[in-house]
């Protein structure tokens, strides 16, 4: 038999570890639909088909990480901008309605642009100060779509629809 | 015939409007702008807009979509033939001999062979939708649960097998994905499912928020975890330039014209139709060819029949989505939520219920390709300067307009979070094989699966031998069955061949 390289090996434990999250997560869905009724079959109640999901879910997570294969796609190139990137996600998500899309939209643009090699402060700005301004222009005024003001509240509308 | 013609002229008269036009030309714009851009594909354009569609009404935000699927697969080849960097995965074979083309100073007749092929194919696909549609439809009235239940199984089971990963692993995303389609209210009996109590959580998890995160926030994610695309230059293409010679002419029509049948039956199948077509058709066209050996070498008809072939599967993978309700691509699933946010839901009564947006979208492709016809070749040069736009400029733009994009599917921060981590979930599992698309598959056909199994099982009494004795829905779960089996077999038989060669080969160096 082939004896597996190194890489191959942290390939396949890797997926394993995939796999095993997915069969994880299967079966605390399973537990909960476990809860709902199944009925009857002639009259399936609202647990029927979310068992059967889960169960095929586990079933094919088991499977992915027995038989998880050696080879493995490259992974990421690079970790850390996608991770910056996440938790700036999340940043942005915790501070939308306090702050309003103007402010966590800058936020966002700004610490992005430079993240992905805008080193000037003047390219940083070029982008991160007008964007959230046109896009929360268009959408609230174009279409028509509510977003939150935050504490620009006072000074938003009446700038954007130039009652200043 | 008179009927049809009838239908499609109410259809001009509605997509005609000044609205209408604005929004198919506007679709058709973006569309040839995201299909230049490496990386950022259809779906995650479409992803992206679909919140500029909710103030919308249901035509206009179908006719804006509908603009971006088409017009992405016009732009996809520009930077694949001047640039060799495929805008999208179904230019990737466009690049094989459309670079070579401009190499040669052929590019001007590569992208003039390009753009009329795509038209001519997206026509060829937009009849057979015009007439395979309501037929379709027609029939499809005579399905009861048992008929659509086994016909979305099949589509699922279909769409495994041709993603290109593993089975495996497209069937454990599908069932993930129907796992998430039960949160919220039972549809049949009323029964809340893992809400958890929250009030949020009723309605169930919101399916442009959803495909926003894994389209929208994982495909940002993966760019800022890739190389950067470096601007290249650009080979310049003069107007004058843009006619093919008669000889380029000649070796492109039969070419087109194949490319268009290939990707029109290609487009009825589940799966990434578009890719598969094209390497489909450049195939066939590499077998037919008198100058085999010229492909990948600039042969124009491995930049004919591919590009025909992409574009006639745009209009054919309407089919089963606009008569069944059945998407089985991501780009038609995200089509489908368009029409979902609306309040409508395709299927066999699209067509007769409301005649004005079946028709008026056919009509509006037509006008859409024809603006593309006319102002991509002019443009190319200004469409292909469009990837020197620096990345940080373009990703912040478009993680802005996917926060709003978030917030606005139900204006609270409940959609802004489903995003969020459902695009980090997503980008965490690409690299190991999981595609995204049966997710998003399994999401929408859930609901569909569930509802037409309970009802079969109590319209059987629980006797689940009926289906059996259903002729169509009993031969379509037994082609399921055979599908999944095949699939098996080759699965067994593909590592046992192998090991027998790589000890035929052993044994010999062994006793040498």
């Amino acid at each position: 038999m082939k004896s597996l390289s190194k890489t191959e090996i942290q390939g396949r434990t890797r997926q394993r570890v995939v796999a095993v999250v997915l069969a994880v997560a299967s079966l605390a869905y399973l537990m909960l639909a476990l809860q709902l009724p199944w009925g009857r079959v002639s009259r399936p109640g609202s647990g029927f088909f979310p068992q059967i999901a889960a169960g095929l879910g586990l079933v094919l997570a088991f499977g992915s990480a027995l038989w998880a294969r050696r080879e493995l796609d490259p992974p990421p190139a690079e970790y850390r901008k996608p991770l910056v990137f996440s938790a700036l996600l999340i940043a942005v998500s915790l501070l939308l309605e306090p702050l309003g899309f103007i402010l966590t939209g800058t936020l966002l643009t700004a610490v992005l642009a430079w993240q992905l090699g805008a080193s000037k402060v003047w390219q940083v700005a070029a982008v991160a100060l007008p964007a959230p301004w046109v896009m929360h222009y268009l959408f609230v005024h174009a279409f028509e779509i509510k977003l939150p003001a935050g504490l620009l509240a006072p000074w938003v509308a009446p700038m954007l629809t130039g009652q200043v | 015939m008179t009927e049809l013609l009838d239908q499609l002229g109410h259809g001009f008269s509605v997509a005609s409007s000044f609205k209408n036009l604005i929004l198919a030309l506007a679709g058709a714009f973006l569309g040839t702008v995201v299909g230049v851009l490496p990386g950022l594909g259809p779906t995650a354009a479409m992803s992206l807009l679909l919140p500029l569609t909710f103030t919308l009404d249901p035509l206009g935000a179908v006719i804006l979509l509908a603009g971006i699927w088409y017009g992405s697969q016009y732009g996809g080849s520009t930077t694949a033939i001047l640039l060799n960097m495929p805008g999208e995965a179904t230019s990737v074979v466009t690049a094989y001999d459309g670079y070579q083309m401009a190499l040669k100073g052929r590019a001007g007749a590569a992208l003039f062979v390009a753009a009329t092929g795509s038209f001519f194919a997206s026509l060829v696909g937009l009849v057979g939708l015009a007439v395979a549609a309501p037929a379709l439809a027609d029939l499809a009235l005579r399905f009861g649960p048992p008929e659509y239940f086994a016909l979305a199984v099949l589509g699922l089971v279909v769409l495994f097998n041709v993603t290109g990963g593993s089975l495996h692993k497209s069937a454990l995303m599908a069932a993930l994905g129907m796992m998430v389609s039960c949160v919220g209210l039972d549809s049949l009996s009323g029964t809340p499912r893992f809400t958890f109590g929250s009030a949020h959580m009723l309605d169930g998890f919101d399916l442009a928020a959803i495909i926003m995160g894994v389209y929208g926030i994982s495909e940002v994610m993966e760019q800022l975890s890739s190389r950067v695309v470096k601007s290249a230059d650009i080979a310049r293409v003069r107007l004058r330039d843009l006619y093919p010679n008669l000889n380029e002419l000649r070796r492109s029509l039969a070419p087109i014209v194949r490319g268009s049948g290939v990707g029109f039956v290609i487009g009825l199948v589940p799966g990434p139709a578009g890719v598969i077509s094209t390497f489909l058709s450049y195939r066939l066209e590499r077998r037919l060819s008198r100058h085999p050996e010229e492909f990948g070498k600039g042969a124009i008809e491995g930049v004919a029949g591919p590009e025909a072939a992409n574009n006639a599967v745009t209009s054919s993978s309407l089919i089963p989505l606009l008569s069944l309700g059945l998407p089985f691509s991501a780009p038609a699933a995200i089509l489908l939520t368009g029409f979902m946010i609306h309040g409508i839901s395709p299927g066999p009564m699209l067509i007769s219920n409301s005649p004005e947006l079946f028709w008026g979208l056919v009509a509006s492709m037509v006008i859409g390709n024809i603006a593309l016809l006319v102002l991509n070749l002019p443009l190319v040069g200004l469409f292909a300067s469009l990837i020197a736009i620096p990345k940080h400029y373009l990703i912040s733009v478009v993680c802005l307009l996917l926060l709003a994009g978030a917030y606005a599917a139900s204006g609270s921060m409940f959609t802004v979070w489903i995003a969020v981590i459902s695009g980090i979930v997503a980008w965490w599992l690409r690299p190991y094989g999981y595609d995204p698309a049966p997710f998003v598959l399994g999401m929408v056909l859930g609901p569909l699966v569930e509802k037409s199994l309970r009802r079969s099982l109590a319209m059987y009494d629980g006797d689940i031998t009926q289906f059996a004795h259903n002729p169509l829905a009993g031969g379509m779960l037994a082609l399921t069955a055979l599908i999944l089996l095949g699939a098996l077999a080759l699965r067994i038989v593909r590592p046992v061949r192998a090991a027998r060669e790589f000890h035929a080969k052993k044994a010999p160096s062994a006793q040498g």
